[in-house]
Parts: structure tokens; sequence; C-alpha cells
């Protein structure tokens, strides 16, 4: 049973055996350390098998956790319906059954991914999360070379330079996002628990807080109507009933945490089990533009890659994800405003068009998501079927709407080459033809302009949001928004 | 995977690669076999060999008259010839095995599991009002198309599709229950020579020479468009364009990829390597386009012998496995 703090006494004996200096410390590569930090890593034999210790009684407890865990499995439960052959093999060979489940899960029609399927992604990441946990724990075991030779010649850890925590991050953040984590949620939260606890003494890099400079004034003839709130969901209804129109709240976010944590990347990483979480990470200009792609990959990377440097050969935009489904502690540090829980008028003709507004569900809870970006990310001009609150907490990002009775003017695009419906999102881009920061080419403005020739009619309204904003946006409306500083925004969808 | 080849005549060795977990292939182990090599065969049936089904699981041989399951699925079992002497056309079956035999005159025979892990069975299950069936394909969402028997000098092939293995049964045992009529009913010009299934799609080659694909056109399995001006909804059986005026004389599938062989002995691949996540892809279709197929060169010596593909690779394979007479 592993118990916290406790220290090993070690043998005097052993202190002057050596031992391979592997790096099992969980220390992360490359990084600085502060002069104050205690580290794991120190020069003192003792301290270091102790640590070792602990460190395996930790991966020994959290195997046999999973395992039991894993044990409990009941003879009509849904994975069943995968068949016999899995199931046979996934305690020995988790990955072969992973790559099944993997396959069977991207077969499925993108509405309706079977529950068998899922629940076998699930239980095969967390049955290899186990066997990495215990082959470690033989690696982390001062004697028996061999068998550590033998497990390194077999065990299938993707290399992350030492870093063994990193892999084994990542098999659990992909089990709970490509399934769901539809029946052994409790499993991934318990661990990622402990494995916070472990490496609560972690040394953090030297980061300092984004640096944010504030765009000139936005003068525009346009402007979005700006209202100081906070507004309880009554007022705001009102509001709704007399003119349902966009509109800035200011001042509606500030018992918010994040309006004081999240200026600070340390604290994103610190979060994230020092950075290594796995997240959804959008590469490229658009999700219009060729060569766009999402990936995976641990929070550090995209901060130090994506997010602090002042110049990047591509954009990387966490965006449209529900980190704090991912994270529950940042979900403590924002709060659903309450105007999400006001009733919003029926919609008129022109709303009723809202692409996807047949298929939705009503929702019982908003849906939250959060959009973590450098300067320069770029979503086209789209709508979406739901009442929206876009709260920003750091940086600012330009916004322009379009009402819905425009749609006509905005060149909605249709069913692309991969048969996906895409007549949300506008043909015309917006990039090109506004900008606060950088000149549009001439051509690129008359160019658009030719090709679409409706849109310089249609009537909108426009914004800079800066910390604090909120902003409210009506089912169906159009809007195209560009970060004008690294920017980091919770949006609240409900209906 | 398994796959058969000549080499010295009258005797035929078949090599193996691949998955092995349930040692389908070699039995003393669950390692991947990494480099192909002769799969094991029982002592007394080392003649006259072939491969019948390879799947996730297992790997059913056949000689002669006799079938039977390496792998996770316990089978062995006799078949019955037709009035020719050919035994099975066709298995078809999934990541836990072989589900069921077509006969060269239709006949289907499910393959019914024993209790408890134990040994199957086959179970004949036509009756006097099932169709005439000629081909048979399973996909790995469990969709089933079949194509209907044709008059000897017939040109209309019938294709039927069905939404899972059951719905085919219920269909196939009494085809005039109103409740049981296919999911989906296609005609096409042409007579039908391989009807192939993968992850997501099928695959039609008629005796012609013409590919037809339809299905699920993520991951451009189709090798074909599916919107725009002409194009065939995907859905529907369409014309693989990019092979059109090449006349195929042999198609294989397996995961999202898809491969045809040409009379002229070239090799043309579509569709992609693995899906989203995963890594590695094909080199030659890293560029092509929804429609467009890749055509693959081989390196010079290869060119003079006559290609093959292996078309019985399971739905779950990404990878057909490239014969020559000498080499693979």
């Amino acid at each position: 049973m592993y118990t916290h703090g406790t220290f090993v006494a070690q043998d005097t004996d052993e202190k002057s055996v050596p031992h391979d200096r592997d790096d099992d410390q969980s220390a992360l590569p490359g990084q600085k350390r502060k002069a104050s930090g205690v580290l794991v890593m120190q020069s003192h034999d003792d301290d270091n098998d102790n640590n070792q210790h602990r460190a395996n009684e930790l991966l020994q407890s959290l195997a046999e956790q999973i395992q039991d865990a894993l044990n409990v499995a009941t003879p009509d439960e849904a994975v069943q319906q995968c068949g016999q052959a899995p199931l046979r093999i996934i305690a020995t060979h988790p990955d072969k059954v992973l790559e099944l489940a993997h396959t069977k899960l991207h077969a499925s029609p993108f509405q309706s991914v079977p529950l068998h399927w899922r629940r076998l992604f699930e239980e095969a990441s967390l049955h290899k999360v186990a066997k990495l946990l215990k082959d470690r724990a033989l690696r982390v075991h001062p004697e028996d070379r061999a068998k550590r030779r033998r497990i390194d010649n077999h065990t299938a850890v993707a290399s992350h330079s030492g870093d063994w925590l990193l892999g084994i991050v990542e098999v659990l953040d992909r089990g709970i996002s490509l399934s769901g984590a539809p029946g052994r949620k409790y499993v991934f939260d318990g661990i990622f628990e402990q494995l916070g606890e472990h490496i609560a003494n972690e040394a953090t890099p030297d980061w300092t807080c984004f640096r944010i400079i504030k765009p000139p004034d936005l003068k525009s003839t346009h402007p979005i109507i700006r209202k100081s709130g906070p507004f309880d969901h009554e007022t705001f209804q009102e509001h709704l009933r007399i003119d349902c129109q966009p509109v800035i709240i200011t001042g509606a976010i500030e018992n918010w945490p994040a309006r004081q944590l999240w200026e600070n990347p340390e604290y994103l990483l610190r979060h994230t089990l020092g950075g290594r979480r796995f997240v959804p990470v959008e590469v490229g200009e658009s999700y219009v533009s060729d060569g766009w792609s999402q990936r995976m990959m641990p929070m550090r990377d995209f901060v130090e890659t994506y997010l602090l440097p002042d110049d990047t050969a591509e954009t990387g935009y966490l965006a449209q994800y529900d980190l704090f489904a991912q994270i529950p502690a940042l979900r403590h540090d924002v709060r659903i405003p309450d105007i999400c829980y006001s009733d919003p008028p029926p919609a008129n003709a022109d709303a009723l068009r809202t692409a996807g507004l047949s298929t939705v569900e009503q929702l019982d809870e908003p849906l939250l998501n959060a959009w973590l970006g450098p300067k320069g990310t770029k979503t086209p001009l789209h709508t979406d079927p739901y009442h929206n609150v876009l709260c920003q907490v750091v940086g600012y990002k330009y916004v322009r709407l379009y009402p819905p009775s425009e749609t006509d003017r905005l060149y909605p695009r249709g069913v692309d080459e991969k048969g996906i419906n895409m007549e949300n999102t506008s043909r015309v881009d917006m990039s090109r033809l506004w900008s606060l920061v950088h000149d549009s080419l001439a051509e690129e403005v008359d160019q658009e302009n030719r090709e679409f020739p409706l849109f310089q009619e249609a009537r909108f309204v426009e914004a800079v949001l800066g910390p604090g904003d909120s902003l409210y946006v009506p089912l169906g409306w159009w809007h195209y928004v560009e970060s004008l500083t690294t920017s980091f925004s919770v949006s609240f969808w409900w209906n | 995977m398994a796959t058969s080849q000549s080499g010295s005549p009258g005797h035929s060795t078949i090599l193996c690669a691949g998955l092995n977990a349930h040692s389908q292939l070699q039995e003393d182990t669950t390692d991947d076999i990494h480099k192909l090599r002769p799969i094991e065969l029982p002592s007394d049936r080392r003649e006259g060999v072939d491969v019948l089904f390879s799947g996730w699981s297992n790997t059913v041989l056949q000689s002669g008259n006799r079938i039977w399951s390496q792998g996770f699925q316990k089978l062995d079992a006799t078949i019955t010839a037709n009035e020719n002497g050919i035994y099975t056309h066709s298995a078809f079956g999934d990541h836990n095995g072989l589900l069921g035999l077509m006969s060269p005159s239709g006949d289907v025979t499910l393959v019914a599991p024993g209790p408890e892990s134990g040994t199957s069975t086959l179970q004949p299950t036509s009756t006097d009002s099932s169709p005439q069936i000629s081909h048979i394909a399973l996909t790995g969402t469990d969709r089933i198309a079949i194509t209907f028997r044709q008059a000897p000098n017939g040109r209309l092939c019938h294709v039927a599709e069905f939404e899972n293995l059951e719905k085919f049964l219920s269909w196939y045992r009494d085809p005039s229950d109103a409740e049981s009529y296919p999911d989906k009913h296609h005609m096409l010009p042409g007579r039908p020579k391989q009807l192939l299934g993968n992850m997501l799609s099928f695959l039609l080659l008629m005796e012609g020479g013409e590919v037809y694909s339809w299905g699920d056109a993520r991951y451009q399995s189709l090798g074909r468009a599916v919107v725009g001006e002409g194009a065939t909804a995907a859905g529907k059986p369409g014309v693989v364009e990019a092979l059109g005026g090449l006349k195929i004389v042999k198609v294989a599938t397996g995961g999202w990829l898809s491969a045809a062989v040409s009379e002229d002995h070239a090799l043309y691949l579509w569709g992609a390597a693995s899906e989203p996540g995963c890594e590695g892809s094909i080199k030659c279709l890293q560029e092509a386009g929804a429609g467009e197929v890749a055509l693959v060169g081989l390196p010079a010596e290869a060119h003079s012998e006559p290609l093959d593909v292996v078309d019985r690779t399971a739905d779950f394979t990404p990878l057909a496995p490239i014969v020559t007479a000498s080499s693979v």
C-alpha cells in the first residue's frame, strides 16, 4: 500500500554499490532549475535510493490499483460484444488490442461510435499502462539487471528522451480522448491525482507571464454595443426579449480566479502534470487552409513551441477543446456566466436556417471550450447552432459579427470532397479583408471582392475584446475571430 | 496475414508474416512475425494447402476437403465438393474468426461457435428458398454485400447490401419476408469477378476489367470523387475512374488500402495505409487526392514477370502483399 512521504531506509552495504543512473526521476529534459528548488536528483546516494524506492512503490501501487479495477468485469458488459479474441489477449498484448480498437473507432460513422469499441480502447489503454508501470517498477529496482535488459527489449514505450512518465501519460490521455472513458473515468482520474502528488516537488522552468501588448483602439463605425455587467439571467433575458443582439458585457468575470492565475504559463504547466498532459493542437493557418492538421502533444511542447516564441513557423492553436473536463483543477478557475441560464427567444426565420440546428440536442448544461493560442490565430467566418458567450481572460481578440439575415451575402460552403458538410463556414477569407496589425494586400482584397461581390454589402459589427470582456453571440450569427496577442478565452455554448 | 506462392511445380509453400498474437501463424510464440517465413502446417497436411481466410486472430487453411483454423478460433471440419470436384468458393469472417463459407454453387454455410471456447462447427444454412449467390463480402463495420448468380449470358449484375450478418441470414433463409429485404440494391452492367470488403467499403471487379467501389469515402478509400459533377455518391457503387481504360485482372483490399493489377502487370494503389493518428504512410499515396490512384514502381528486374496480388487479407490488415513468380 503506497503511503505518501515515507522513505525506506537503505542498508549501508548498498551505498557503495554503483547502479545505473538512468533518468528515472521524471525530470523533464533541458529544464532550467530554480536556484532554490529542491530537486529529486541529488548527489547523495541515499536520497537517490530513497526516491527510487518511493517511485518504485508508487509504480507498483498504481499497477495494482489498475489491475484490481480491471478485474471487475460483468458478463453482459458492452465490451463483451467485441468478441473473445481481443479480450483473450488484452492483458498480454494490449498494444495489439489498442490497434484493433483504434481502427474500429475510425471505421464508425462520425456521429455514432459503438460503445463496445470505445470500452475496448479504454480497457486496453489501462492494461497497457499497468504493463508499463510494472515494467518500469522492475527497471527502477537497482538489482536484477538481467531482468531489466529483457524488459528493455520487449517494452514498447514511446521514446520521450528519458521521461518515462510522459510515455505513460500519453497512453492515459489518448485513452481518455479517443474513448471518452465511458466506463473507467474514475481510474484515470485516480492515477493522475497520485502522479500529480508524486511530482509535486519537481522544478519548473523559469518562465515569465505572457507578454501582452495592448493593441491600438479599434476605430469602427459599427462597434458591438458594450454594457457594464455582470447580469443575472433574468435581466439578461429581458435584454434578449427586447433586442436579441450581440453585446459585450464588461466586468462580468472579475471573480474568476483565472483572471489572475492564467497570465503565467507556469501555472498551466503545474496543473498538467508538469506539462505532460496531452492536448489536441490545431496546426496551420485555419481549419480551411491547406496543410491544416490536428495532433495531440504534451501541454509543455505546445506552450514552448507555439505560444512563447515571438515568431513561429506555423500557428498552433489549442482550440474548441474542453480542457476543463480533462484538467478538473482548471474548471475551478472559471464560473459559468449566469446569462447562460437564460431562455433565449425563439430563433427568427433566418436563424432557423443555421447549419446543424436540426440535429443538435437540447443541452442540460452549457458546453465549455477553451481557446488558447498565440497572436495570429484565425477562426474563419462561421456559425454555431448554439447561443454563445465568449469570455476573454488573457490577451486581445478581434471579432466581427454578421447577422443571420446576411447569410446569402456570405457564401456558405457546401459539402467537401470527403463528404463533410461545411455549410456553417463562409467561403470568404476574412483575414484578407481586414487587418489591424498588418496591411492587407490590395490585390488580395480585390480578388476576394471579385470572387464574392455581395460580401462587401453585408452589414456587420466588430470589436476588440480585452481581458474581462464577455461577448454574447446569438445563435446563428456569423463570427470571425482573430487573436491580436497571445490569448486565452473560454466559450460557453447553450440553447 | 498468410499468402501462398508456387515454388517448384506441384509443390506450394505458404509464406506468412505479421500479427501473430494468437499464434495464428506460428504456434510456439505470440510475437509478431517480422520476416516472411513458411507457415507451420500439421504434419499430415502439407500438400495442396491453400489459405481460405486470414483474420486478426486466426488463419483458416484448406487442403482438399479439410479446413482447419490456427489461432484463436478452433475449427477442424470437412466440406463437400460440388459436382466439378471444386471446393469452397469464398470465405468471410471478422476479427474473431471465420464466420461463413460459400460454395461454388452459392450455398452459404455458417461457422457456429462451440460452447465456452470449444470447437466451432459448420452449419449449412441454405433453404429451398435461398437465393443463388455468386459472391459475398464483409466489411469491418459488419456490412455484407452479395452478388446474385447470373445466367451464363447475363450482363446485369445485381448487388444487395445488408446492415449485418444477422440481417443477411434472415433474408437468405426467407427472402420473401418484407422485413428482411436488403438495405440497398444496386444494378451494374457486367459480370462480377471479385467482390471484396475492407474496413469501410466494398470493391467489385467485373470480368470486363472495370472496378467499382462504394461505402465510406474517408481516407480516400474509394479511389474516386464522391461530390461534384458526375460523381456517384459514396454509398452507391461508382467506377474507380482513375483506372478507367485499363483492364484490371485482380484487385485486393484490406484496412483502408486497395490495390489493382492491370492486364499489363502494372500495380495501382489507392487509399491510406493507416487511419489518422497512426504512424506510417505509403509514399506514393501521400500526394494522391480523393479520386486518384498511384502507380507503384517496382524494381526493374520484376517487370518482366507476371504480377499478382494476394486478395485474401483480413478486412483489418492494411497491407496487400505483391507476389511475382519468384518473389514477394
